[in-house]
Formats: structure tokens, C-alpha cells, sequence
């Protein structure tokens, strides 16, 4: 009985743990960004204050909206914070993982991106539709990227679950040359995924080459809000999974209490050098233009197709 | 046959990276980052061969590894990018096809490769991985000469086709003869110097490196 007290303890705590931390790292990279431009930038805990604000406000609605656009904030929040839940951040063996594995996870954020490209489109503005149709092209790029890359880790570990994924890493210990190949791969679909330099600019309104914020252009008060929140749940989740799979140091692997809290003070450790190592690149480079995004986008996918190659013929 | 080896999973790790450095080559265009990019991964192929040469206890497998430095990392990087530089032209190459193409033409030739490894050392971990990669690099590097309109990616091209060779033939015999060592790197050597002045000529006849227009030169 005890047992299964803790059990629901630790998959609350997990919930809760993604939800609190996800706007602390958004608000970090931001944070790297101002240094880069010589400012001091916002405080670590903008985000937060930036989601209260925004959830206190009332939404202002177009009257050309259809039931599309209104329930479109929830459904992305409530699918990533699902999605954002399974994936194992600070135990290897969660109560949660049962929801799902990793094709569930894939296609949550797919069900969300969906939503956000409908919605994009539901309000007639021509600039929602072209973030929408752009998102589109550079999601259809990335997710057979995303699919050859689970597959290896699948087929490495023998399960899709992550769960077995990080177990596997941990127990192989020295660094594999499939997932070496790997790394760079998913990477790079962390940046496209949740638009950041090369692909998309998330810190401007202005641009006519934005992707992810011309969709979510009309929203206002607490739907943006949910958006927003879901963008960051979105970001701590990939990088989440990619600090777990590639770097699995420090994570829990029984559900004693001294385990579990380093396991959360190493989960947020590597999600945060790896938060400040992506806004360290952002700043290095310029954005690419639309037409060479496939170029960048092709790259990963010939990395994570050796890296199957690799894997089936038993090489690494 | 190399039989005593150390660090199986060092070479393996080597090996992918050597594949990666040659993938890369394949996406870039500009003639300065190709020629570094190359210069790197003549530097793995020469930490390669000094591991080989630790493993077989042969002296002269030591000298080819120093050789491949002082020849592939600095000297024709050196001269190469000296040369570009020079050159009043456009210095980014074009391809025949999109990069995303020539990225599935590369995964294809890796396929191939490694049935050609699978057929030919069957099962032996480093061994297989090495061959497998030595033979995929040639063949990255006949796709540079294919694919690229411009004589400079080219000729890297053939540099980097010739790095594979190497590898493929330090793998499987574990060391040439010193001679055929001293021979092959005097024949590339030679080799740049005449695509060197090959490419000067070019530059001087027609104020461009783009093979396209060579035929501009019938009279």
C-alpha cells in the first residue's frame, strides 16, 4: 500500500515537475540570448510571470472564428502535456509510462501541431495560412527524421518504450556509433520542432519569414497563454528526451526518495546546459532561408538513416 | 590479417566519424570549408593509421600516418585554399542535383557499401566497420566528382576518394610495404600539383572554375 502511495507521489511530482519547469527554460535561453546582444535581458522567472499575466487577461475572439480556433489552445496544451508526461525525466521506471510510448508521444505533438496549423488557417488572415502551410512543409521534413531515429533507439533497446530506451543506454555505458550519429540528428529536429534559429525565429512578430508565430498570431489572453506554455512543454520535453537517451547520468533508477532528488537536480541540469548550448547557437548563426531548411533538415535524416544502417547490420 | 588490436570500439567510433566528415563534404559548397572539412578527416584517417600501426607493431604504418598529416592535413589544404583565394571567381560550387537528392544517392552508396563489407569480412566488429567505410568514402567521393559543376570541389573529390582507397587497403592488409606506401603518397602529391595548375589555367582561360564551361574553349 505504501508502495503504491509513493507510486502516485512520484507520477504527480513528475506532472508537476514539467509543468513548473518548462517556462524556467525558456526564460534561460532567453536569458543566454540578451547576454550574446550585450543586455541584461529579462529575469529567469519571466515566463512565469509572463503565463500569469496572460491567463488572468480575457481572450479577444474574431467573429469569423469557428469552434476550431477556441478549442485549439486546449487541445495543444492538454496533448503536449501528455506527451510531455510520459517521457521519463528524473526516473527511468515512471508510473506514467503506462499512458504510452514513444510512437504516443510522436503523435500527440502531431495531433498538436495539427490543431495549431487548423487553427492558423480558421481565421482567413493570409498570414496565419502561410505559418501554417510552412509549418506543415518543415514538420513533413522532420517527422520520418524523428521515426528513423525512435526506430534505432527501438531496435537498440528492443522496445519502444522509453523507459527500456534509457535503461539500454545506461547499461551499454561507452558511447555507441549509432547514437553518435543520432545526437547532431535529433538535435537539429529539436531546433525545427519547436522553430527556433536556423529554421524559425521565435523572437519576432515582425519578420515575413516566421513560421510558428504567424499561426498563433490572433490568439490573446489566456488561450496565448496556453499556447505559449505548451511551446515550452514542447522544448523541455525534446530536450528532455534527448539529455535522457544520450546522457543518462544521474537519473533515478529505483523510486527511493535520496535517488529520485538527484535525480531532479541532474534532469535539470543537462536540460539546462542543453537549453543554453542551443540559445549559445542561436545567436552564433543566422537563420536559414526557407528553400534551405530541406538541405538542413535532409542532413539529419541521412545521419539517422546510417545510423539504422549501422544498427541492422550490427556494426555499432 | 591484423590479429592483436586495441580499442575495437575506438575504431568504430573513428570510423563513423570519418563517414560523418564525408557526409559533410557532400552538403557544403563553399571551397574553403570543403578544403577544412577535408584537412579534418585526413587527420582521422591519420589517427587511424597510427592506431593500426600500434596494433600491428610496424614501424613504417607510423611514417604513413606522419606522412598523411604533413601531406593531406597541411600541405594540400594549404595550397588549395592559397589557390581559391586568389582566384577572382565565385567561390561556391553548384550541383546537378538538390542536396537532399544527393543525400539519398549517398545513403544508396552506403547500403551498397556495407554489402560489399558484409560479403567480404563477414562479422569481424572493426574490421567491417572500417571496410565499410573506407569503401563508402570512395564512393562519396566519385558523387563529389558527379555531382559538383566546379573543378575545385572536384578535385577534393578525388582527394577524398583517394582517402578511402587508403583506407580500404590499410585495413585490409594492415600496412603496406614501405615502397608502395612512399609511392603512393609521391603519385598524390604529383596528382595535386597537376590539378593545381590545372586549375590555375582554368581560372586564367576563363575567369571560372564551373566545368560547364569548358566548352566554351572549342574554337
Amino acid at each position: 500500500m505504501e508502495f503504491l502511495a509513493q507510486k502516485i507521489a512520484i507520477g504527480i511530482g513528475q506532472a508537476l515537475f514539467v509543468l513548473l519547469s518548462a517556462p524556467l527554460f525558456t526564460s534561460l535561453m532567453k536569458k543566454v540570448k540578451a547576454h550574446f546582444q550585450c543586455r541584461f535581458g529579462p529575469g529567469l522567472l519571466q515566463g512565469y510571470y509572463d503565463i500569469w499575466k496572460l491567463l488572468k487577461k480575457d481572450a479577444v475572439i474574431s467573429e469569423h472564428a469557428s469552434w476550431v480556433f477556441k478549442t485549439t489552445p486546449y487541445v495543444v496544451f492538454s496533448a503536449t502535456f501528455i506527451a510531455a508526461v510520459i517521457v521519463p525525466s528524473f526516473a527511468v521506471v515512471l508510473p506514467t509510462a503506462g499512458i504510452g510510448d514513444a510512437i504516443i508521444v510522436i503523435y500527440l505533438l502531431g495531433l498538436a501541431r495539427f490543431f495549431t496549423a487548423i487553427a492558423g488557417l480558421d481565421t482567413g488572415s493570409s498570414f496565419g495560412g502561410m505559418g501554417s502551410s510552412r509549418e506543415m512543409m518543415i514538420s513533413s521534413l522532420a517527422e520520418p527524421v524523428t521515426m528513423t531515429g525512435l526506430f534505432v533507439l527501438a531496435a537498440a533497446a528492443g522496445s519502444t518504450d522509453f523507459g527500456g530506451i534509457i535503461t539500454k543506454s545506461l547499461v551499454t555505458g561507452h558511447v555507441q556509433p549509432a547514437y553518435l550519429l543520432l545526437f547532431p540528428a535529433f538535435l537539429i529536429i529539436a531546433v525545427a520542432e519547436t522553430g527556433r534559429v536556423p529554421v524559425d525565429n521565435p523572437a519576432t512578430h515582425l519578420e515575413l519569414t516566421m513560421v510558428h508565430e504567424a499561426m498563433i498570431l490572433e490568439y490573446t489572453g489566456r488561450h496565448l497563454a496556453l499556447i505559449e506554455w505548451a511551446g515550452a512543454l514542447k522544448l523541455t520535453l525534446l530536450l528532455t528526451i534527448i539529455a535522457n537517451v544520450f546522457f543518462p547520468w544521474g537519473i533515478a533508477e529505483s523510486m527511493a526518495w535520496p535517488a529520485v532528488m538527484v535525480g531532479i537536480f541532474a534532469i535539470t541540469a543537462k536540460v539546462g546546459l542543453l537549453a543554453i548550448g542551443i540559445a549559445a547557437m542561436e545567436s552564433m548563426i543566422a537563420k536559414l532561408r526557407l528553400f534551405r531548411v530541406p538541405e538542413l533538415i535532409g542532413g539529419a535524416f541521412v545521419l539517422a538513416m546510417l545510423a539504422l544502417i549501422i544498427r541492422t547490420t550490427g556494426i555499432g | 590479417m591484423i590479429s592483436y588490436l586495441v580499442g575495437p570500439q575506438m575504431l568504430n567510433l573513428l570510423g563513423v566519424a570519418i563517414l560523418v566528415l564525408a557526409l559533410a563534404m557532400l552538403g557544403l559548397r563553399g571551397f574553403n570549408r570543403s578544403l577544412n572539412v577535408y584537412a579534418m578527416h585526413s587527420l582521422l584517417l591519420a589517427i587511424v593509421t597510427a592506431i593500426t600501426g600500434y596494433n600491428v607493431a610496424n614501424m613504417h604504418v607510423y611514417v604513413a600516418a606522419v606522412a598523411t598529416i604533413i601531406i593531406k592535413v597541411v600541405a594540400i589544404p594549404l595550397i588549395m585554399i592559397k589557390l581559391v583565394s586568389t582566384m577572382r571567381v565565385r567561390q561556391e560550387s553548384r550541383l546537378l542535383v538538390n542536396a537532399p537528392t544527393s543525400f539519398i544517392i549517398a545513403i544508396g552508396l552506403m547500403m551498397l557499401a556495407s554489402h560489399m563489407a558484409r560479403l567480404t569480412m563477414p562479422g569481424q566488429s572493426p574490421f567491417e566497420t572500417m571496410l565499410t567505410v573506407g569503401i563508402a568514402v570512395s564512393m562519396f567521393g566519385m558523387l563529389l566528382i558527379v555531382l559538383h559543376k566546379d573543378a575545385v570541389i572536384q578535385v577534393i573529390g578525388l582527394l577524398t576518394m583517394e582517402n578511402g582507397f587508403f583506407l580500404v587497403g590499410l585495413i585490409l592488409t594492415g600496412g603496406m610495404p614501405f615502397f608502395v606506401e612512399v609511392g603512393i603518397f609521391f603519385d598524390i602529391l604529383l596528382t595535386s600539383l597537376l590539378l593545381w595548375v590545372y586549375l590555375r589555367r582554368m581560372n586564367f582561360e576563363l575567369k571560372s572554375t564551373n566545368t560547364m564551361h569548358l566548352n566554351q574553349l572549342r574554337g
